[in-house]
């Protein structure tokens, strides 16, 4: 339960993203302040509620945990974003383009800083635990990283003409980022699940302790 | 997170020093209450600065409240013999 729980969380805030995009596209309506308030929005209350119970349990997010989770949140649903709009609108996805895709991105960007802004106080709190789990972290990334660019660029050397012609500069632009933000997702995930496995430890070790 | 070689007697000392809780050991030292858990449940060495400053909370010495939990081998692996050249 405690592994599924991030990797629940970054699927439901992806599949948030993708569908604000798709949302946004089929109706031709701005959604990306709406994923901004609720990214600000589920900041404020999860730092709240995480806040209250830190008394009782001990076992709560700790200040490093509870920011990679804000991390988590904003870059899934901006890469569930990005890439559901690169599907629908390839090179359309341009400002003015008749639609709102490039400006709901940045919106759900923007609502990630104001929502970083609620946690800056909890980086100053030190857990001696992250150095270790930061680096596991780091090299998951990087190694999604290079894996997910040596298949792109595969498929950009050996895919036949007709389909590398119809993937301009642009959306090839977006790929990579998508790809880029991806990999850090890959990073942020591989710590929480080092975390989620920290805290069941966690709680067998105080079950057994005398 | 394996277990960690380096042993301690956290829980022993918050308990003698009127049952201080491990949020109160986490705020006075600086880092989180899950450092203190991981720390007392052996899965975590401490850096120096922490241990030191936990050392100083409790007024004893770094190695008094550290330990290896394996002496013998730590020593067996570790400890100078006579004729060691560096």
């Amino acid at each position: 339960m405690h592994l599924l729980k991030p990797v629940a969380f970054l699927f439901a805030c992806l599949a948030v993203g993708a569908g604000l995009a798709v949302l946004s596209f089929v109706a031709n309506v701005s959604t990306g302040w709406a994923g901004a308030i609720a990214l600000a929005a589920w900041a404020f209350i999860a730092r709240r509620r995480w806040l209250e119970i830190e008394a009782a349990s001990g076992l709560e997010p700790g200040a490093p945990e509870r920011i990679l989770w804000l991390r988590t949140a904003g870059n899934a649903l901006i890469v569930g974003h990005v890439a559901a709009s690169v599907l629908l609108a390839g090179d359309q996805l341009r400002l003015g383009n008749d639609n709102t895709l490039a400006i709901d991105s940045w919106s759900i960007a923007l609502g990630q800083c104001v929502a970083t802004l609620l946690f800056r106080r909890d980086e100053k709190e030190r857990d001696e635990r992250h150095a270790a789990i930061a680096a596991r972290g780091v090299r998951a990334g990087y190694t999604a990283l290079i894996l997910s660019l040596v298949v792109l660029l595969g498929w950009l050397a050996y895919a036949p003409p007709p389909q590398r012609a119809a993937l301009s500069h642009f959306v090839l632009a977006n790929l990579v980022l998508v790809l880029v933000l991806a990999s850090y997702g890959v990073m942020l995930l591989r710590q929480l699940l080092d975390y989620a496995i920290d805290t069941r430890q966690a709680l067998a070790a105080e079950r057994s302790a005398p | 997170m394996t277990a960690s070689p380096i042993g301690n007697n956290l829980r022993r000392l918050r308990f003698e020093h009127d049952g201080m809780s491990q949020a109160d050991l986490a705020r006075i030292v600086g880092v989180t209450r899950q450092t203190i858990v991981a720390l007392e449940t052996g899965r975590y060495a401490p850096s120096l600065e922490l241990a030191m400053r936990l050392a100083t909370v409790f007024g004893c010495t770094v190695d008094s409240l550290f330990h290896w939990t394996d002496a013998d081998a730590a020593r067996a692996r570790y400890a100078r013999k006579p004729g060691d050249r560096t």
